[in-house]
């Protein structure tokens, strides 16, 4: 067992990046290591709670038949993954980016934080990734 | 942990609206978290070394931005607090900037020594 310490910085729906995060960080968990996120910027909204899906006037859908994934709903998904694989799992938001954005309002798990909660988590960790906007 | 380089190569990334570059700022964080931080500028990013930028404050209607980040001073506290600020010299040279415009501290790297430069550190982490 291992632990991965991860910074995302995208927001929700703005790029590839979140979903393949959202992917390794799942594979890492079932794979039965610990993971430590660190939501950096944008990525401070990816557990905003209030987030709603939509239908698809383009395509004639009703809310209900296009089932809008929700990046709040993996990150719940994250959780419930750590849990039932018994690792430890913890999300941290950018506290600052929290508040500038005004997105303080999250689903269950994440907890707020700081650059020196990522900097310990470097410390604690075998390995760390940084996925930076582009 | 080891030493760290983050290479940021990403220039201008929201710095109006943060009043600063988010990837300096969080590494100048982490630093003062204690983590053992230099810095490598690439591609557009090369441009915070430049001494003489001087940017206005925005007003747009009745929003402003009154203090926009000036890089070269929060790149010359970094050097000043023991990090090390390294700029890709060929990434200087294509845009025409020239070495005595540059802040003091700032080292030249050459883009043929940057595999042996980065192999003496033992985490990359790319901006």
């Amino acid at each position: 067992m291992s632990s991965l310490n991860v910074l995302i910085m995208d927001p929700p729906y703005e790029s590839a990046n979140t979903a393949t995060v959202f992917r390794m960080i799942d594979s890492t968990l079932r794979k039965g290591h610990d993971v430590t996120v660190f939501a950096y910027e944008g990525a401070a909204a990816l557990s905003f709670k209030p987030q709603k899906g939509h239908p698809n006037p383009v395509k004639g859908t009703s809310e209900e038949e296009e089932k809008h994934p929700l990046s709040k709903d993996f990150v719940e998904g994250l959780f419930a993954t750590a849990r039932e694989n018994g690792r430890e799992f913890k999300w941290i938001n950018c506290g600052l980016c929290v508040d500038e954005r005004g997105v303080g309002d999250w689903v269950e798990g994440p907890v707020r934080g700081g650059p020196q909660h990522f900097v310990e988590a470097f410390n604690n960790c075998d390995k760390t990734l940084v996925i930076a906007t582009r | 942990m080891g030493k760290i380089i983050n290479v940021i190569d990403t220039a201008y990334r929201a710095t109006l609206e943060e009043q600063d570059d988010t990837s300096l700022w969080f590494t100048r964080a982490c630093k003062n978290a204690g983590a053992d931080m230099d810095i490598l500028l690439t591609g557009n990013a090369v441009n915070y070394v430049v001494r003489n930028q001087n940017p206005h404050a925005l007003y747009l209607g009745k929003g402003a931005i009154p203090h926009p980040s000036k890089f070269q001073d929060d790149l010359s506290d970094f050097i000043k607090s023991g990090g090390r600020l390294y700029f890709l010299n060929n990434d200087l040279e294509e845009r025409g900037i020239e070495s005595k415009e540059i802040i003091e501290g700032a080292q030249a790297l050459d883009r043929t020594k940057m595999a042996s430069f980065l192999d003496t550190y033992e985490n990359i982490w790319h901006w």
